[in-house]
């Protein structure tokens, strides 16, 4: 076993080496914790005037550069800007800069404000993150943002416990503390906000948009509300409607209640109607002026599905069933398949109707396929075996999924009109509630 | 027209029941074993002279309540998150540390109570305490939070045994509607040391973290806000009301009879001669569900806080592996509080306590001092900072409980 204090020497080499201050290497590294509120002084005199309050950075390059310093002066409460072209020399124990009139630039994020002790989400790993620390790497007179620190180690370091935790853990339990980083290229600084020196808008999607929604959806209901908000109206309304229909109804519901209403309906336009219904249901009076601001075919949709009660059919439907008239052939009726839209989620069964509507057999995909193209619809279709009115009990519904098997069943009104579909997966939310518990 | 107001009241009560619940839930934790230790003595040795106290320290709760509420619904973090972003690592580290020891003091307290509690029904402790600290483990590892949250609204309801005890008890009802308003207390040490007991056990710097983290679960959006500040205030009379009643029944029989008590167990014990086996067994009754709701919140929060102050993943609903930490503390302090309830005598608790006072009283002070600079900070509330009246009124208020807390601990560590 080696000697506990060599693994100790070694993990400590990192900041021996980039102590030295009179002659600096090309490359430091420092830690954000260890430059903020070292004093800060001009070029030609001895004394600081103020120390390091904060670093702005911009994000034009995918590792963030310093762009301006936010100095607090010893005398008087207003904040200096200075942007970074002042900087001559920045040390672990003193920032010199030289005076110049030029105005700072705006950041597009503040370190210490934005970044230190808040919330980030780190792209690769779809996480929300607390950030304990920022990596700097500071090379030819540039601060270049390196990676941020989220693990124990960046806590230690900075309640100044590293040392006698590390040496312990080394020699209690021959454990070496681990540096958890993610490099700054994962990460994306959540809502910078109304800050003295100003943020420019932060432009998100493209980072986000190669997360899951479902992982999108559990990033959202970690954060508080203002950050919530601004990443959700950041993402495109595609992803955005995908987003909402994963995450949980009182996140739901303040997240539509928040948002602006034209963008808010744009996004239950996009999702299948029988989830837009379920976010407008716990709404209340927010919920009229909405569907009233949707494009009429989908608000009406969503009307109808609304004036049925939750817990039967009607609330569940799914109007977006294939349909096929009789006297169509397969050939026809398969060319039209190709061309259906994303969001019609049964396409396996076909639903044959008269010309009132009137539901008269239904065909698989299956058998289209096999049939001869010429044949029409009428000659392959199958008997109706069961059937559901739109207030038919979820609960009926489920027993005959179990008792038949079918991936969907049709929704049939008084006089056997064709409504649409109950989907098998509407009725698994509802079994879902007993496995919980 | 009356079918219109009504439906509109309809339409208020739906959303007020979707939004209810931390406030009030809150509040009755408030009143666990400690709290009805505290309410028991002041009965038992001021009689009804100290009534008065307990409507002032309703105002302060509501106050120091709502700013917690307002922060959850404006912010969507926690108040240990809201800390650490404005006041950094070093602040919430300590103030955490110090949350972690008072709060783990609460569970001692409430496991004592539990065990007291049993041991009236004829339960030995050695049953009882284990059993409880099982029960309510599982009840968080394997349950969802929303039982876990109806289970703890129902536990509420429990509370109404104290004030079936205080009817029972037979208390002179004019007197004490004199003494609830006008102070006649002689001002002795002894009466200023209960007095600032009062204040100090009603108002509780997990409270405040606790509930601002469960208006955050139930995500009230900003608009019902106005529906949250009636949960907040209904809790506080609530509570209020059960502790009145609590100083009622021992004031109306074990101050007559002029037997002096220690605990909330002695207060159930000594009830049975004096106001007959009914009231003694609501009244321990009462102490059981007390302890175990305490006991089943205060680690929950604990580990909640401390998890969001140092960004570890946490929440009741997440597994095992995904939040080892916030599983971790909960279990420590849950299954410290049973042992240390267990294993020590009266006499070694009583140490104990005093410790987990003193702590509770600095923290307090700091807690509200952090509440009032967050929630004037327009950056974090936008338009929903405390505006100037309230500000006053406030800063007098978290002035005077300050004061009581450090008087507290002043007198705490200097009999």
């Amino acid at each position: 076993m080696p000697h506990p204090l060599t693994k100790t020497a070694a993990y400590t080499s990192l900041q021996v080496a980039s102590t030295p201050d009179a002659m600096l290497p090309p490359v430091v590294f420092y830690n954000l914790s260890s430059l903020l509120d070292q004093p800060v002084r001009y070029e030609n005199e001895p004394r600081p005037f103020g120390r390091l309050y904060d670093i702005g950075a911009s994000t034009q390059t995918s590792y963030p550069l310093s762009s301006c310093l936010d100095i607090a002066p010893h005398r008087g409460s207003s904040h200096l800007m200075v942007p970074w072209g002042s900087v001559k020399l920045m040390t672990r124990k003193e920032t010199v800069i030289t005076r110049n009139n030029d105005p700072a630039p705006t950041a597009d994020f503040w370190a210490r404000r934005d970044v230190l002790d808040d919330q980030v989400v780190d792209v690769s790993g779809a996480q929300v993150l607390r950030v304990n620390d920022v990596h700097l790497i500071y090379s030819e007179n540039k601060l270049i943002f390196g990676h941020v620190e989220v693990g124990l180690r960046g806590i230690l370091r900075r309640l100044r416990f590293e040392r006698p935790v590390a040496f312990l853990a080394q020699w209690l339990f021959d454990y070496t503390l681990k540096d958890s980083f993610v490099t700054w290229r994962h990460i994306q600084v959540l809502s910078p906000g109304g800050v003295p020196g100003g943020v420019r808008v932060a432009k998100m999607s493209d980072r986000l948009a190669d997360i899951h929604p479902a992982e999108l959806a559990d990033i959202l209901e970690q954060l508080g509300v203002k950050d919530r908000q601004v990443l959700f109206n950041s993402l495109s309304v595609a992803t955005a409607a995908d987003t909402l229909e994963e995450i949980n109804p009182e996140f739901q519901r303040t997240l539509v209640s928040h948002g602006e209403p034209g963008r808010v309906a744009d996004i239950l336009e996009e999702m299948p109607p029988d989830e837009a219904a379920d976010v407008l249901r716990d709404l209340g009076p927010d919920a009229q002026n909405l569907i009233n601001q949707m494009e009429d075919g989908a608000a009406a949709e969503v009307q109808t599905l609304l004036s049925h009660n939750e817990e039967t059919v009607g609330g569940d439907m799914d109007t977006n069933g294939v349909e096929a008239q009789t006297g169509q052939t397969a050939a026809s009726v398969l060319e039209r398949l190709r061309y259906l839209p994303d969001d019609v989620k049964v396409y396996n069964l076909i639903y044959i109707i008269d010309e009132h509507r009137r539901l008269k057999g239904v065909v698989s995909l299956r058998e289209l396929l096999r049939a001869d193209p010429g044949a029409g619809v009428e000659t392959i279709m199958n008997d109706i075996l069961v059937h559901v009115t739109p207030d038919t009990p979820l609960k009926d519904a489920a027993r005959e999924f179990a008792k038949f098997g079918f991936p969907a069943l049709p929704v049939l009104g008084a006089d056997g009109q064709f409504l649409g579909i109950i989907r098998y997966d509407s009725v698994l939310s509802l079994l879902a509630a007993f496995l919980k518990d | 027209m009356t079918s219109r107001r009504w439906k509109n009241w309809k339409a208020h009560l739906a959303v007020f029941a979707m939004v209810v619940g931390p406030g009030i839930i809150t509040a009755n934790v408030d009143n666990d074993a400690g709290g009805i230790a505290t309410y028991s003595v002041a009965g038992a040795t001021f009689g009804y002279s100290l009534l008065w106290v307990l409507a002032p320290t309703c105002l302060l709760l509501v106050l120091v309540q709502e700013m917690c509420s307002r922060m959850g619904v404006v912010t969507g973090k926690g108040l240990s998150a809201l800390i650490r972003e404005r006041f950094g690592l070093g602040v919430s580290f300590y103030l955490m540390l110090a949350l972690f020891f008072t709060n783990l003091g609460n569970v001692i307290a409430d496991f004592a109570g539990l065990a007291a509690s049993a041991e009236i029904f004829g339960l030995h402790r050695f049953w009882a305490v284990p059993l409880g600290a099982f029960l309510l483990w599982h009840m968080v590892i394997k349950g969802s939070y929303r039982t876990v949250e109806r289970v703890f609204f129902v536990a509420c309801v429990f509370y109404v045994a104290y004030l079936i005890s205080g009817f029972l008890a037979k208390p002179d009802w004019k007197l004490a509607a004199y003494q609830s308003v006008v102070p006649t207390n002689s001002w002795t040490s002894a009466s200023f040391y209960m007095i600032v007991g009062i204040v100090g056990t009603t108002i509780a710097p997990w409270m405040q973290f606790y509930q601002q983290a469960s208006v955050v679960e139930k995500g009230i959006p900003l608009k019902h806000y106005r529906y949250s500040r009636w949960d907040t205030i209904a809790g506080a009379i609530v509570v209020t009301i059960v502790c009145y009643f609590i100083v009622l029944a021992c004031a109306a029989t074990l101050h007559k009879e002029g037997i002096s008590i220690e605990t909330a167990g002695d207060a159930a014990k000594a009830l049975r001669p004096v106001a007959g086996n009914y009231c003694a067994g609501l009244f321990a009754f009462g102490l059981m569900s007390a302890s175990l709701f305490g006991a089943a919140i205060l680690p929950i929060s604990t580990a909640t806080s401390i998890c969001e102050a140092m960004g570890w993943e946490r929440g009741v609903n997440r597994k095992f592996t995904e939040a080892p930490h916030y599983y971790s503390l909960y279990s420590v302090v849950l299954f410290a509080g049973a042992a240390v309830a267990l294993a020590a005598s009266n006499r070694m608790l009583v140490p104990i306590m005093l410790f987990s006072q003193v702590v509770n009283g600095v923290l307090l002070p700091v807690v509200i001092f952090f509440m009032l600079r967050i929630t004037s900070d327009k950056s974090i509330m936008g338009a929903h900072t405390n505006s100037r009246w309230f500000n006053l009124v406030a800063w007098t208020g978290a002035s005077i409980t300050a004061l009581i807390s450090i008087i507290m601990v002043v007198m705490t560590l200097m009999p």
